[in-house]
């Protein structure tokens, strides 16, 4: 599809600054065309023609006046809808807190107390039709919540925390991604937003606060076991087990996700296997170092644990 | 008749340009595979010329190449292999493939048929249980499609 | 003579002289005016061969800084190509925006100013022609220098407008980033030197009878900018000095988790940054506006409105910085301000494209090289105004902040409003320096190729920005769908780049630089005074002005100046001159005497460079050694200006005398230290902002400061050292005494070190250390800044005691102890202001 995401909202904050844009593109577009034909005209017009165009005058109301009401106008229009957009219309159904990292988002579910009560990385899941908030922290440096179809963008800053409310109106997979540079592979620093039906967030919810189940065959078994020995759970965390690093993305439903690596790779066994092998060959300088040394069998034992995280 | 190694360079080269405008429903571009595989563009003569060099080895062999290097990408299968004409990634934690179509084993094993390779990558670890590459999910069509596709690379496509 | 005095007028009727200039006097004049040879090439200091060598390297500049941008378009062609690694890439996009920025578009706007403006304000040359060759030097040897960081991959990757914390030492080790902060050094450096050069040269060096009303559009704005590098340019030097400080010292000045705050650098960045797009673009806009009465030969219709918007949009353009803030959080309120001075910052621009339109209608336009150059400008610049005009609205700006539609609208703008001008300018004036014109055919090419380049390239960037692709990506995945439009873009680079190498051939081919032998002349018809014939003196004579277009008005002129038969057909006194006129109405005051070659000034280039580049790669020592050299080929290139000159009062035509010195207020020396000096207050005034920002934001980290009390060492001998700089000042009027003023002097000078001796000490005693949080970080920094202002007053006490001791100092013709009391009165207040607010912000909690 070809077509400007920001200009196909899929929530109620995009689709009010997708009406402005369209009204600010016919405006621009209307005085670029009469600029230009001015601009023809006193190059090759009439002599009449020529003479009111280097009045005194015209370039007052062309110029000047005629800019005036058309800004003060739009001006007036565009903080209303600032104001509204800022503030977040209806109660707050679920809040979220998405940290930039160097260069991957870590998503919080916060209780009303604003406590984690499930911890996940790179996908958030909304339900549609509800007023979400997100509170937009960094563990590092800059970084840039944008999710276009959703909603304009909101920094990340260090020591600072940025409240962003916004809801979708449609089901769907929505990309987003870090807008502000954040040094290194800043480029593949990629989001999924998946919009539920209310019903279906329920479910989906009640799933992620349970833990996940235990590997079942002898394969993932093994893997479970590889991953909390060799080293995998300093920096991951998957619940229910004893894998609690804070470093790195948490792990627990890592088989559910959409995608991996922050939005850039399609989730399944193979690209499982590829990432833990050689991560810096897919995302150079990602803070997640590549294992060459690693074995066939052991590879194929962590990949299967990890697929079977859902 | 079948695709000569130049015809495949170009390919490799053109791949991003036609892809882009098969799927550019802005520009209003329709490619038709007809026949010997001759495809319209309306943008331009030079278009129209580039997506005629390219359409020609398109042809269906078992399954579909296009729709295999399709499934190539969305698998990801380049977290592990680089492929040609394959865009993203390109890793080489697996083998190369280019030129696999002249290979004789798969792996070192089995022998290199469209349908060996079509079970192989569906579940390559049932047939050489001490490798790395991991059983992937994917549809029989998907399977057979990537067969075709692989099995279409000649040595020095790249 | 003073403003208004009506007897200058009465002179005016008897120009142009019944008799012309002698031949001998011509000879003497082309003799000191000669042209240099060999060696002589490096200390020549006159603006014709500045301003060239200074116009070259900014082009230079500008193709490395294209070459880079091509580089990324190959990258970019298709999506996750390996052709630049991500390391590669981020210093490239860096480099390219910071050298655009800081190595081509200021330093052309100002070659720009140095070369044409003595020639197109009557003046033999800039009042201060070593500063000139000081400035470029340092920009020369800087830039290359900062430049060949990207061979060896040591080249900065933040971005050009360096954001911390990824810019700090922990996310960005090593030293890229000095090279940044240290590197752009000289850039701000060599900027001021030439804003201070030009805001003397337009105020003061105007032909007799160039009131501000019959100005060329391009000194308006040359002015307008150079006031607005005075008051912007002290925000980014000291936005890099803060962050040096806090790579090298650890003071956490952006450091959140220590009081300090990353939004602070934004906030003094873009204070500058934002100005500096207009500070690029008003010269740009003003060398279209004269391109464009010469194509339609029509003068400017709406010469006071261009004007008027000039100064609007310098005066908008400081209130407008939080724009590219929009999406940091920032309050309601704040958005809603910035949102609507941005707004307002393009009416003023509308009104000068409707100038432009109405004096193209107004004449009868060619389609030349420079015509068609002039008109596509425009067309570019408008579609990057009116994209201008989308972001400043707050919720659009949010969707298309960090986006490619911001790298689209900020090229059209920069490209539109600067590089399609100075390619017209190019075409315009390139008959003024060289024996060949360029050739107008190939131009038109040129032109086409250029024109068709940038929409090539640019428009679809808007779509893409659209489509989610952000700014700053080193690759896009083939699920973004991005490919089509980043392949044409890709393309289009390549015609771009096709017009400027077109350029290259024809410039090989015709540009010949001939200062001395002669010019093309005045190939378009031009009517300004940078087409009379000229030499390396400027013109023989100095003309009377009576309009905006004097060689139209007059169709004599050019014979009657080239016979001498205006003002000053000679040098006077022997040396290089020039006519100082008062500020206004431009009458006749002053003959000002210029110096002529030195090797101090490229002398002090190479050491100065040399302290900033060896600071960098951390060699302490030596760079200390460069810098001290550095002051030293300074002093000893000021040690033989300021001469007593034994004709106390000298004919400059028709019996029209005028004194070669001026005393206090006219002096332009004195004007000099006040723009100097207005940079130091600058400065210093951005460094309270950012002590009452950091207090606002981190109160948690904010101590006690010591009471005023505890202060009083402090607080009384400032006030004695400024009661005592006051009082000179009077003393200085009644007295020819120097000795006594030196000792003075001195003693005002052990006042303001024991200042801020004790000021330093009672903060040490209340516990505040500089790397202990963003208090002690900005504290340090402004008595930092003071010390510096002390060590420049020490050094200019010895000078004084030096000069006086050599018998220099001859009162009153030397206003030399006047600069000195001005620079000392200034730090002695400023002391004491930094003295009371660092201790009132946290007494009043």
């Amino acid at each position: 599809m070809f077509w400007p995401v920001v200009l196909d909202p899929a929530g109620p904050n995009a689709s009010e600054i997708a009406t402005l844009s369209w009204l600010l593109i016919a405006v621009v577009t209307v005085v670029f065309i009469a600029v230009c034909v001015a601009l023809a005209t006193a190059v090759f017009g009439s002599h009449r023609w020529k003479r009111f165009l280097s009045h005194n005058g015209t370039i007052l109301t062309a110029g000047f006046a005629a800019p005036v009401v058309v800004l003060t106008a739009l001006l007036l229009y565009s903080l209303v809808i600032t104001k509204s957009l800022s503030l977040g219309s209806e109660p707050e159904y679920l809040r979220v807190r998405v940290t930039g990292e160097m260069w991957w988002w870590r998503v919080d579910y916060l209780d009303s107390a604003g406590h984690q009560t499930i911890g996940d990385a790179n996908e958030l899941n909304i339900p549609v039709g509800k007023s979400i908030t997100l509170e937009l922290e960094s563990a590092d440096v800059i970084h840039s919540f944008w999710v276009p179809q959703l909603s304009g963008k909101k920094e990340m800053i260090p020591g600072r925390r940025n409240i962003l409310h916004f809801s979708a109106d449609k089901a769907g997979t929505y990309a987003g991604q870090c807008a502000e540079f954040c040094g290194g592979p800043h480029a593949l620093m990629g989001l999924t937003v998946i919009a539920h039906q209310p019903e279906d967030f329920e479910a989906w919810r009640t799933r992620r606060r349970a833990d996940p189940p235990p590997p079942k065959d002898d394969l993932a078994k093994r893997g479970a076991t590889l991953f909390l020995n060799s080293g995998c759970a300093a920096c991951h965390v998957v619940r229910g087990t004893s894998a609690n690093g804070e470093a790195g993305p948490d792990l627990t439903f890592v088989g559910a996700r959409k995608r991996l690596a922050a939005g850039i790779l399609p989730n399944n066994r193979g690209t499982l296997a590829g990432w833990v092998a050689d991560s810096q060959a897919i995302k150079p300088g990602n803070r997640m170092p590549s294992y060459p040394m690693i074995s066939a069998g052991d590879l194929q034992a962590i990949a299967a644990y990890l697929e079977q995280l859902r | 008749m079948a695709p000569s190694n130049r015809t495949l360079k170009i390919l490799s080269f053109l791949g991003i340009i036609r892809n882009t405008l098969a799927r550019n429903s802005f520009l209003k571009l329709q490619f038709k595979m007809k026949g010997a595989g001759v495809s319209k563009a309306r943008l331009s003569l030079l278009i129209f010329g580039l997506s005629l060099v390219s359409g020609c080895v398109e042809r269906p062999v078992e399954g579909e190449t296009h729709t295999g290097i399709a499934a190539i990408n969305d698998l990801g299968c380049g977290a592990c292999h680089v492929i040609p004409g394959g865009t993203w990634p390109k890793s080489d934690v697996g083998p190369g493939l280019d030129g696999f179509g002249g290979r004789n084993f798969i792996a070192g094993v089995l022998p290199n048929t469209p349908k060996n390779l079509a079970a192989f990558i569906q579940n390559a670890i049932f047939y050489v249980p001490e490798g790395a590459m991991p059983p992937i999910a994917m549809t029989r069509q998907q399977a057979v499609d990537i067969s075709a596709y692989l099995h279409s690379l000649q040595s020095g496509a790249m | 003579m003073t403003e208004g005095d009506s007897s200058s007028a009465d002179f005016y009727g008897r120009f142009p002289s019944k008799r012309a200039g002698s031949k001998a006097d011509f000879a003497k004049l082309e003799k000191i005016w000669c042209a240099p040879t060999g060696w002589q090439y490096l200390t020549a200091v006159s603006n014709n061969y500045i301003g060239f060598y200074y116009l070259s390297t900014a082009f230079v500049f500008f193709l490395l800084a294209g070459i880079l941008a091509l580089l990324m378009r190959v990258q970019l062609a298709a999506p996750a190509q390996t052709f630049l690694s991500p390391a590669a890439y981020n210093q490239m996009f860096t480099m390219h925006g910071t050298v655009m920025m800081f190595l081509f578009a200021v330093p052309a706007v100002e070659a720009v100013g140095v070369l044409l403006l003595p020639q197109m304000l009557g003046a033999r040359d800039l009042p201060f022609p070593r500063l000139s060759a000081y400035a470029f030097w340092i920009y020369l040897l800087g830039g290359l220098s900062f430049f060949a960081s990207i061979f060896v991959g040591l080249a900065p990757d933040g971005g050009w407008f360096m954001y911390p914390p990824l810019t700090g030492r922990i996310y960005s080790p090593g030293i890229s980033a000095d090279f940044w902060l240290l590197g752009i050094g000289f850039i701000e450096i060599s900027a001021i030197a030439g804003a201070i050069e030009f805001i003397v040269g337009i105020m003061r060096t105007r032909a007799p009878g160039m009131s501000l009303d019959k100005m060329p559009i391009l000194a308006w704005a040359l002015l307008v900018m150079s006031v607005m590098i005075i008051i912007g340019f002290p925000s980014v030097i000291l936005a890099t000095l803060l962050l040096e400080l806090e790579r090298a010292f650890n003071w956490p000045f952006f450091d959140a988790t220590r009081g300090g705050d990353p939004l602070l650098w934004q906030h003094l960045f873009w204070f500058f940054g934002h100005p500096e797009v207009y500070i690029i673009f008003l010269p740009g806009a003003a060398m279209l506006t004269m391109v464009i009465c010469t194509v339609a030969r029509s003068d400017v219709v709406g010469y006071p409105l261009v004007v008027l918007s000039m100064l609007a949009t310098g005066f908008i353009s400081f209130g407008v910085w939080a724009h590219h803030m929009f999406a940091t959080g920032i309050p309601d309120v704040s958005v809603g301000v910035f949102s609507a001075a941005s707004t307002a910052v393009t009416i003023p621009a509308g009104t000068m494209v409707f100038c432009w339109i109405a004096t193209l209608a107004a004449g009868k336009p060619q389609l030349n090289a420079p015509g068609l150059f002039s008109i596509g400008s425009v067309i570019v610049f408008v579609t990057g105004g009116l994209t201008g005009v989308m972001v400043a609205f707050v919720p659009f700006d949010w969707q298309a902040h960090d986006s490619y539609f911001i790298v689209a609208h900020l090229h059209y703008v920069l490209l539109g409003g600067m590089l399609f001008p100075l390619f017209a300018a190019f075409y315009y004036w390139a008959p003024a320096v060289s024996k060949h014109p360029l050739s107008d055919r190939v131009g038109k090419w040129v032109f086409w190729l250029m024109f068709i380049g940038t929409h090539v390239t640019f428009f679809p960037m808007h779509l893409a920005g659209l489509m989610g692709m952000p700014r700053r990506v080193y690759t896009y995945l083939p699920s973004q769908r991005l490919e089509t439009l980043n392949f044409i873009s890709t393309c289009g680079s390549f015609i771009l780049a096709a017009g400027v190498a077109l350029f290259i051939a024809d410039v090989i081919r015709n540009f010949r630089f001939t200062p001395g032998d002669g010019n093309a002349g005045n190939v378009y018809g031009g009517g300004t005074l940078e087409w009379l014939p000229s030499g390396l003196y400027s013109t023989r004579s100095i003309p009377l002005v009576v309009s905006r277009q004097p060689l139209w008005y007059d169709r004599n002129i050019s014979r009657d100046v080239e016979q001498g038969r205006y003002f000053l057909p000679r040098s006077a006194t022997g040396l290089r001159e020039t006519i100082m006129t008062s500020p206004v109405l431009a009458e006749p005051q002053q003959l000002l005497v210029l110096p002529g070659p030195s090797v101090w000034p490229i002398t002090a280039g190479v050491f100065t460079s040399g302290f900033f580049l060896l600071l960098t790669v951390q060699a302490t020592t030596a760079a200390v050694t460069s810098g001290v050299l550095a002051i030293l080929s300074i002093v000893i290139w000021l040690w033989d200006t300021d001469r007593p000159i034994s004709t106390k009062s000298v004919d400059i035509g028709e019996g029209l005398y005028v004194p070669t010195h001026a005393f206090g207020r006219m002096n332009h020396g004195i004007w000099a230290t006040i723009a100097l000096l207005v940079v130091f207050g600058m400065i210093f005034l951005m460094a309270l902002f950012s002590l009452l920002f950091l207090w606002t934001n981190q109160p948690k980290f904010w101590i006690d400061p010591p009471s005023f009390s505890e202060s009083t060492f402090a607080f009384v001998s400032g006030f004695l050292a400024l009661a005592l700089s006051s009082s000179l000042r009077a003393i200085l009027r009644r007295t020819k005494n120097v000795p006594l003023t030196v000792c003075m002097l001195t003693i005002a000078c052990a006042l303001v070190i024991y200042a801020q001796y004790a000021d330093l000490t009672t903060w040490r005693e209340a516990g505040l250390a500089p790397w202990a949080s963003g208090q002690g970080a900005i504290v340090y920094a402004i008595m930092a800044h003071q010390a510096s202002l002390i060590a420049l007053c020490v050094i200019v006490t010895l000078y004084a005691a030096g000069r006086s001791v050599a018998g220099l100092v001859t009162r009153p013709t030397s206003v030399l102890l006047d600069i000195c009391v001005l620079i000392f009165a200034y730090t002695a207040a400023q002391g004491l202001a930094g003295g009371a607010v660092t201790r009132l912000l946290g007494a009043i909690v």
